[in-house]
């Protein structure tokens, strides 16, 4: 590995400035490599700003979704540079596994691939497929969605899948997009952007990508010009984040904000080995994936089983995940955090399983054990007791809640999700989000445009009124209240 | 409290060893007069350490019965070999568990933390370690400088001791009223700011020296406000500036050591950087660590300090970063035997100020990956459980 600082790329609209124009900041990553990152410039800033906010607003959806399947082709290759070169970052800068890193460039495929679940979500979110390319008749209008123009996306370091996400969702309706990245990753919207130009560095969709970066904490006079200039901010990540959003918005400004959520698992009463293994192996995938440092990983699971029965399987089952998706390398904060909660429940008396090395660990708890979590495959296991309240163990903060067995579905839905939880799934699907489904209590595409509506004339008669509609007339022979329906 | 047999502290001309009580030895040390025992050998100090630690972890062993499980599951009740294998408390378990070595009517007060992560530490103070926190900061503040009880008057840039309350980071800020003549004002608005500064000019012009007090983003905004008010405050030689609490601004940022030194001496007209120091405390340790005049923080023999590996829990080699531990021997209320939530280093030797013994480096906060994620991590659903 080059113990040579790192000086990281930005993109202005769509074209790679590879030497910084302006200040650079100096981080250093899990793995110990010191990365330079570029702080927007002024020039970097006035090229943004300059752009047309609405060059994609004539570009057909068909062409973007056909523009990112053949993004997401290439992602699918085993053989692109582009996917290779994002592999090696994560593993080398970012201290993911081989495994996991693979895992996540297939998912950038997977999301860039999947144009019939992208109409899917154009028509679950905005009720037509065509809603974003013309009019539609909608009761005694016709509508038609607009994008609102510039979209700014903060970015999170922690989930890649989020960044995949954030970008499409503000291409597919038609947005421009300006991405600023973590420190904590800069390479998923870096390579993203990057694949785009691969497929033709002028079309449109390429040169409507930037990716900048700043310091959340002083974001300088580009980054403030950036901010003013935005029409949407899609903000993911901490509460610093969120708030730091809140702070910076116009009163016009649309705030889309994702996090900080947790998640946890409902395992019910097993009896058969064979479902104790299989439920044990869900939670094992949902806690294993992306180390917890995703909002819909489960933190917390209650299980009604015998817990001298699920135990030893979910210790096997964790065990085969250290093998199959090996964990990121942590550094000597989440090492720090992790040994801070376990002298806290050995302090407490509670009962600590853990795998080799520390790869995963369980603690055998009260809900209401009052650690701040330290994720790195940490999983707090609590009875699930007949005295249980499900309402006391979520709240709005809550996003995913994961059930096993399915056929349980029925007992718990109404329960958790009317005390605040997003999203009920199986237990071991956490990480999929199918179309339909809302994210955080929300349509973020619904949040993305800016409907407009035709509404018909005079001529055409409402469905409570069988008559032209004349106004005048009406109010001169104060005729109004006949036709109140 | 139990007395116990300790070590030899005094002879009579004889020759004759008299057996001091733990307290009478660690009282010894913490109300003399100047902290005399950095011109000790390292050696000597870190014996001193280790006897007195070790009587502090069989008077919890004796008093806490949650300490005492707790060392029975981790140890067994057999001793401890060296001062490393005392089990540590972390920090964390003092936000929601009551952790005593006294009974009830004994508790003058729970103080908390300021809890600017939203979860504060509840932790017990008796009549006894309040004595020992004031009397080591009389006689550790020697560090500081020599002032005559009535030649220095002090600014501090908090709430007045009427009403501090249970904060113990305030009621720590707040002991230096009880030495020196002292406004308490809260920088807050430009009007503060105002009589910031002439409390600051009336003080110079009464007595001969001036100590100002406050946490390092309440100092900067003063100094911003002196800088665009022309530096009307000439402190020189006279003005002693004492940070205390978090090294983050408003908005997080870390805000850089030196940096802000070069500021502080800047904005107050002073003759050295050196007038310039930063203490160390947290709601779960009875002591304060001052920094000398060359910035570094200077340990008292009644404190283990070392930072350990994550995994192990073992010490790391001097210099090198890790979660900072402590075993502070001045506490009776509690079993002060701490992992916190800090990464640091520790050396020893002597220091460039002249003084032998052991500092430390709080480097940072351990920043986890969750801190910066969109994974919330459980901290404020049960912060909003502890306030029901």
């Amino acid at each position: 590995m080059s113990t040579q600082p790192r000086t990281i790329p930005a993109i202005v609209a769509g074209r790679l400035i590879r030497s910084p124009r302006g200040e650079t900041r100096r981080v250093v990553t899990a793995t110990g490599m010191e990365l330079i990152l570029p702080l927007v410039s002024e020039a970097d800033a006035t090229s943004i700003i300059a752009t047309d906010r609405l060059a994609l607003a004539d570009l057909p959806t068909q062409e973007i979704v056909a523009f990112l399947y053949g993004a997401g082709q290439n992602w699918k290759s085993s053989e692109y540079v582009r996917r290779k070169l994002y592999i090696r970052d994560l593993v080398q800068c970012l201290g993911y596994s081989e495994k996991m890193a693979k895992l996540e460039a297939n998912w950038i495929a997977m999301l860039l691939s999947s144009y019939a679940s992208i109409y899917d979500v154009i028509e679950a979110e905005l009720g037509n497929r065509y809603v974003l390319d013309e009019w539609i008749p909608r009761e005694e209008a016709q509508i038609r969605a607009y994008p609102r123009g510039r979209s700014l996306h903060i970015l999170p370091g922690n989930v890649p899948l989020s960044t995949t996400t954030s970008v499409m969702r503000a291409l597919i309706t038609k947005n421009s997009v300006v991405a600023k990245f973590s420190s904590e990753d800069p390479f998923t919207p870096l390579a993203l952007a990057q694949s785009f130009s691969d497929i033709d560095p002028n079309h449109p969709i390429a040169r409507a990508v930037s990716v900048v970066h700043w310091n959340s904490a002083d974001l300088g006079v580009s980054g403030k010009r950036l901010v003013e200039d935005a029409d949407v901010m899609c903000v993911w990540g901490s509460i610093g984040a969120i708030e730091w959003a809140a702070r910076q918005a116009r009163p016009d400004l649309e705030i889309i904000a994702f996090g900080p959520k947790h998640s946890l698992a409902l395992i019910a009463e097993l009896h058969e080995k064979h479902e104790i293994r299989e439920a044990a192996r869900a939670l094992a995938h949902d806690v294993c994936f992306r180390d917890q440092r995703a909002c819909f990983s489960s933190q917390q699971a209650w299980v009604q089983t015998s817990l001298d029965l699920f135990i030893p399987e979910l210790v096997t089952a964790l065990d085969v995940y250290a093998d199959v998706l090996p964990r990121s390398a942590h550094g000597l904060d989440d090492r720090a955090a992790r040994a801070l909660t376990i002298r806290e429940a050995r302090f407490l008396g509670y009962p600590i399983f853990e795998g080799k090395d520390g790869i995963w660990t369980i603690i055998v708890c009260p809900a209401d054990f009052a650690s701040q979590h330290p994720l790195s495959r940490t999983l707090y296991l609590h009875p699930w007791t007949h005295e249980l309240s499900l309402e006391s163990i979520v709240d709005k903060q809550t996003q995913t809640v994961s059930v096993y067995p399915w056929s349980r579905l029925k007992h718990v839905r109404d329960r958790v999700c009317r005390a605040g939880a997003a999203r009920i799934v199986e237990c071991g699907m956490s990480n999929i989000f199918r179309p339909g489904g809302a994210h955080d209590g929300i349509f973020p595409l619904q949040r993305l445009v800016r409907f407009a509506s035709t509404e018909l004339p005079s001529s055409a008669f409402t469905k409570s009124v069988t008559v032209k509609i004349e106004q005048t007339k009406f109010l001169e022979q104060d005729r109004f209240v006949e036709f109140i329906p | 409290m139990t007395a116990r047999c300790l070590e030899p502290e005094r002879t009579d001309a004889a020759g004759q060893v008299w057996v001091l009580d733990a307290t009478t030895a660690i009282d010894t040390l913490i109300f003399s007069d100047s902290p005399y025992w950095y011109g000790l050998s390292l050696e000597v100090q870190q014996e001193r350490t280790d006897r007195l630690v070790r009587a502090a972890f069989e008077f919890h062993l004796e008093n806490c019965p949650l300490f005492r499980a707790y060392v029975e599951r981790e140890i067994g009740l057999r001793g401890i070999g060296s001062l490393e294998e005392i089990p540590l408390v972390s920090t964390r378990a003092f936000k929601f568990s009551e952790i005593s070595s006294v009974p009830a009517s004994m508790i003058e007060q729970w103080y908390r933390s300021s809890g600017t992560s939203g979860l504060t530490s509840r932790v017990p103070r008796d009549r006894r370690s309040l004595e020992r926190l004031v009397g080591s900061v009389h006689s550790v503040a020697g560090l500081l400088g020599r002032w005559d009880d009535d030649g220095a008057a002090v600014v501090n840039l908090g709430p007045g001791r009427e009403h501090v309350d249970d904060v113990w980071f305030q009621y720590v800020m707040s002991l230096i009223e009880a030495i020196h003549e002292t406004d308490s004002i809260i920088p807050s608005s430009l009007n503060d700011m105002e009589r910031i500064a002439a409390a600051c000019k009336r003080r110079l012009a009464e007595y001969d020296d001036l100590i100002i007090a406050g946490p390092p983003f309440y100092i900067a905004s003063v100094c911003d406000f002196l800088e665009e008010r022309g530096r009307p405050v000439q402190g020189e030689s006279r003005i002693t500036v004492l940070t205390a609490g978090g090294w983050k601004r408003v908005a997080g940022a870390d805000v850089d050591r030196k940096a802000f030194r070069a500021q502080v001496r800047q904005a107050f007209n002073l003759t050295s950087e050196a007038q310039i120091r930063d203490v160390f405390n947290q709601v779960e340790l009875n002591s304060v660590l001052f920094e000398c005049s060359v910035h570094e923080k200077h340990v008292p023999p009644w404190v283990h300090v070392a930072p350990r590996d994550p995994d192990t829990l073992l010490p790391v080699p001097d210099g090198q970063l890790g979660i900072m531990s402590y075993l502070d021997a001045s506490c009776t209320a509690f079993p002060c035997f701490i992992l916190a939530e800090d990464l640091g280093t520790v050396v020893r030797g002597k220091c460039a100020c002249g003084r032998e013994g052991v500092r430390v480096d709080i480097v940072r906060r351990v920043e986890t990956r969750a801190a910066k994620g969109c994974a919330l991590t459980m901290g404020r659903l049960h912060a909003a459980r502890q306030r029901q």
